[in-house]
């Protein structure tokens, strides 16, 4: 089985899929939104500096950026 | 009377296609959230009179946010909804749709950004996408005006389907079955647009294009701004107004209330009595100049400028960018955005801050933008009355301007309770931008420039000449006087340019520069001017946006700062 591990470990240019999203309704439903949901597929366009600063992901044709403590709660696991 | 909605996610351009149906231009821009008010136009459809209401961009109808809510209530008594798609993101501008879909009103659905799923190898089968809703479907490109001839002309086929409630996964699942039967993907290799677009948010290669970016910006406002009223607009004042002016002075008496009001004090040039366009102040005089030959340049140049950017899609790259940074302030990265607006005018910069999510945040933004960024039109003036003795001065309060932001931003998110929320910000990708539509926002931001500018400044001029004829003047400068000259060390005449900035900043500074004052005495008063209170325009707002109890917060915080960071001023320069 594929190891789950948050957004934030995830390496700048590879492509993940989501498990879940850990949290409330409110992030789930934000996210949805953008369409990062369970079972989408996310590529990691640029990651936060140094420890500090918003991830970009793309999912389909969107780009979307997300504050660290947001990436936190994405769980994605290699396909 | 008909009442239709647009409705649609976030920048999939609801409002172009608005301007297309209504020819009521609004401002249109690439990044999500420019249109936080409601917009209506109104259409005539056969001989109908329609009411079209542009609905702030959403992403679904459970009301999660301000915009989502607003879009419910006015669902309940609209007759039909135009529901724009995004061609480029149909998975989820279709989640939306199937929401749509579930309430009992008919729709016609726009599929825009034609042009640019085509560019992009993205195929949609528009016939069978019809038929999977059961609802009209026009591809347009509203930008061009594609389509919108056969959006008007389709309208009166919307049409309500019978569609089952869903829960959010039965949604999705619905959008994902529906997308995988009419989408299908071209493969083709990323565009250079693409490639710097991603280049941009990452931060090795971001930070260093964001500051070639801003200074690039920063130089081209300054070298067109001045270029204008170096070659344009002095020399049209000199050579076409001076003389009419010189006529009206010769048969006015000089001494007399109708030569104090138009022309105003004639100034002392080498032994001779001569209008002088900045040091009369009189309404003909120095009332236009300031509005024309001063400010306006620059705000044209700036509003050019911003709108290019804008249009690119630029903005909300630089917003991922500072994100750290304005965490530190208690915001995030997307309040770049209204900061950035409110350099051109604080009034769209404060209402841009609805995009924030929190009261918090908003009171903090709002506040920022009205104490230290200052406005196209005082940075003008200050250009023009600090800049001719040295850039060093203009830089200086520039410099302190930055300070008390970062300063005035790291107490408030200290003080006040709560934090600062995470980001999620969807970044659409570069677009070249349309020229018509360019130049279509500037005209528009120019528009409203003279609406708020001419009058203000001229109200501000008439003002000071009243005072100044009825000898009101000293008076009313000895009431605040010791503050003035003992805390920021400025002649007493002063105070009254302060006062005057309530009015308008620009006129304020104008006064200033005809007091003869020392480089550090402007450099002082400017920067009291630009943080002291807001101008009576950003106050209307800040009322209308903070309410009552945050306006006084805002405003006492403003006013406790400048007395602060004059006196400082006055003793370490």
């Amino acid at each position: 089985m594929a190891r789950q591990v948050p957004l934030t470990e995830v390496a700048v240019g590879q492509t993940v899929s989501v498990v879940e999203i850990l949290g409330g309704h409110g992030i789930h439903h934000r996210l949805s939104a953008l369409g990062i949901r369970p079972g989408a597929m996310l590529t990691k366009v640029s990651g936060s500096f140094g420890g500090f600063g918003p991830t970009v992901v793309r999912c389909g044709e969107t780009q979307t950026a997300l504050g660290a403590g947001v990436c936190r709660r994405v769980v994605v696991e290699a396909p | 009377m008909k009442r239709i909605l647009l409705m649609g996610n976030p920048n999939v351009g609801k409002s172009v296609v608005f301007s297309r149906l209504t020819g009521v231009r609004v401002i249109s821009s690439n990044y999500p959230g420019t249109t936080v008010e409601l917009m209506q136009g109104h259409m005539i459809l056969g001989d109908e009179d329609i009411l079209l209401i542009d609905v702030p961009g959403a992403y679904s109808l459970d009301a999660t946010c301000k915009a989502e809510e607003i879009a419910i209530t006015l669902l309940r008594d609209a007759d039909a909804v135009i529901n724009v798609l995004d061609a480029t993101n149909l998975e989820r501008s279709l989640n939306l749709t199937l929401g749509l879909l579930e309430k009992d009103v008919p729709i016609v659905a726009a599929l825009n950004i034609w042009d640019d799923a085509r560019h992009k190898g993205i195929h949609i089968d528009v016939a069978e996408l019809e038929q999977q809703l059961a609802v009209p479907v026009v591809p347009t490109t509203a930008v061009t005006g594609e389509g919108i001839k056969e959006l008007v002309s389709r309208l009166p086929e919307a049409a309500s389907p019978e569609t089952p409630h869903r829960s959010h996964e039965e949604r999705w699942a619905e959008v994902g079955r529906i997308v995988e039967k009419v989408q299908s993907f071209e493969h083709r290799h990323h565009t250079l647009l693409e490639v710097i677009g991603d280049a941009s948010v990452t931060p090795a290669t971001g930070l260093p294009i964001a500051a070639v970016v801003l200074l690039v910006t920063f130089v081209l406002i300054r070298w067109f701004g001045e270029g204008l009223i170096g070659y344009v607009f002095e020399p049209l004042f000199d050579t076409l107004w001076m003389p009419v002016l010189t006529q009206i002075s010769g048969r006015l008496d000089p001494e007399g209330f109708a030569h104090t009001l138009l022309i105003g004090q004639l100034i002392d040039v080498d032994g001779e009595r001569v209008i002088d366009f900045v040091q009369s102040f009189g309404l003909l005089s120095t009332g236009l100049f300031v509005v024309l030959g001063m400010v306006f340049p620059y705000v044209l140049a700036f509003y050019l400028v911003l709108g290019v950017l804008e249009d690119f899609g630029y903005l909300p790259r630089l917003a991922v960018l500072l994100d750290t940074l304005m965490h530190r302030l208690g915001l995030h990265g997307w309040a770049v955005i209204p900061m950035l607006l409110g350099i051109g005018c604080n009034v769209p910069g404060i209402l841009a801050t609805r995009v924030l999510d929190s009261p918090r945040e908003r009171l903090i933004a709002a506040t920022l933008i009205s104490i230290a960024v200052p406005c196209a039109a005082l940075q003008a003036m200050m250009w023009g009355v600090l800049g001719p003795f040295g850039v060093r001065y203009v830089g200086l309060v520039y410099l302190t301007l930055f300070v008390v932001w970062i300063v005035i931003g790291r107490l408030l998110n200290g003080m006040l309770k709560g934090g600062s929320p995470e980001l999620i910000l969807e970044i659409p990708p570069y677009r070249l931008p349309s020229w018509r539509a360019v130049a279509q926002k500037l005209l528009l931001r120019i528009r409203q420039f003279f609406r708020e500018a001419l009058p203000f400044v001229l109200l501000g001029v008439l003002v000071v000449d009243v005072l100044n004829y009825v000898h009101a003047f000293d008076s009313v400068a000895n009431l605040a006087a010791p503050v003035v000259t003992r805390l920021f060390g400025l002649p007493k005449e002063a105070v009254l340019a302060i006062v005057l900035g309530f009015l308008r900043k620009d006129v304020a500074v104008g006064m200033l520069g005809a007091l003869d004052l020392t480089p550090k005495q402007l450099v002082i008063s400017v920067t009291v001017l630009a943080m002291s209170f807001p101008c009576i325009a950003t106050f209307v707002v800040l009322a209308k946006e903070l309410g009552v109890k945050g306006l006084l917060k805002s405003v006492s915080i403003m006013v406790a700062t400048s007395l602060v960071v004059g006196a400082i001023l006055n003793v370490i320069l």
